[in-house]
């Protein structure tokens, strides 16, 4: 009953709306998680890589392999997942028109992003890292937000494509 | 902001000088907009954090570290179509 009353008088008068974002279509995206996914599965590649460096292997080792292996297909599976929202949801004509490759680039970091949970190789997670990363120059290019790139504060330690927002 | 605040509720909201842990707010994002989060941190630099409670929410490193000016305000009480709940 209140809550018609009030929707009433939200017709007649419209009160100001405020979003809780979350993935709904309220015109909120951001390739940042997208970027840390990818730069997840640079450092779990380099964990397990450490690990076989090792001469003889115990049973833990075996465990931890198989948990960050589980950790790094997850990831890869964020880094599609959200690139598909953004690239499904957000990008329309106008997009397309100015960034005639965002097409093929959005294709080619699904398969990529395949190619790095599919196999435990430093060089794929890379190769990947540049595709979101020019995807992201490419996002913020679109709200006509300046980027800068900066190698993250964190392992592994790779370049990433900031938005600067500072006015 | 479900599962506390439901999708369309109608929300009151008062400007409040003592900023509560765990307390819903509404504050300006330069990105998002107006946006309502839970309050989780004040950091040494009285920064701001808010994070959102549903898993597909945008996460508190998405929404960054928030200035107390743009704070518009703690939500008291939320009305929606199945429930009316007190925030306080």
């Amino acid at each position: 009953m209140i809550y018609k009353i009030i929707s009433v008088i939200d017709k007649i008068r419209p009160f100001k709306k405020v979003s809780a974002h979350c993935d709904i279509p309220c015109k909120i995206y951001d390739p940042i998680t997208s970027q840390i996914a990818v730069l997840t599965m640079i450092r779990l590649v380099d964990l397990i890589e450490e690990i076989e460096k090792k001469d003889s292997l115990t049973y833990k080792d075996h465990a931890q392999i198989s948990r960050l292996t589980a950790q790094k297909e997850e990831h890869g599976h964020k880094v599609k997942d959200e690139i598909r929202v953004i690239w499904g949801d957000y990008i329309k004509d106008p997009q397309i028109e100015k960034y005639p490759e965002i097409h093929e680039l959005s294709h080619s970091i699904m398969l990529a992003a395949s190619k790095a949970k599919q196999n435990i190789d430093k060089s794929a997670t890379l190769d990947l890292l540049e595709k979101v990363n020019r995807f992201a120059e490419i996002f913020w290019d679109s709200k006509n937000i300046k980027t800068f790139k900066a190698v993250s504060p964190y392992p592994p330690e790779q370049e990433l494509v900031y938005p600067d927002l500072k006015k | 902001m479900s599962p506390s605040i439901d999708k369309d509720s109608f929300v009151l909201v008062k400007s409040l000088k003592k900023k509560k842990l765990n307390k819903f707010f509404i504050f300006r994002h330069k990105i998002y907009g107006r946006l309502v989060k839970k309050l989780i941190k004040i950091d040494s630099s009285n920064n701001f954090w808010f994070e959102g409670e549903h898993q597909s929410s945008i996460s508190k490193k998405q929404v960054g570290p928030i200035k107390e000016r743009d704070i518009l305000g703690q939500i008291i009480f939320s009305i929606s179509k199945s429930s009316i709940k007190f925030h306080l």
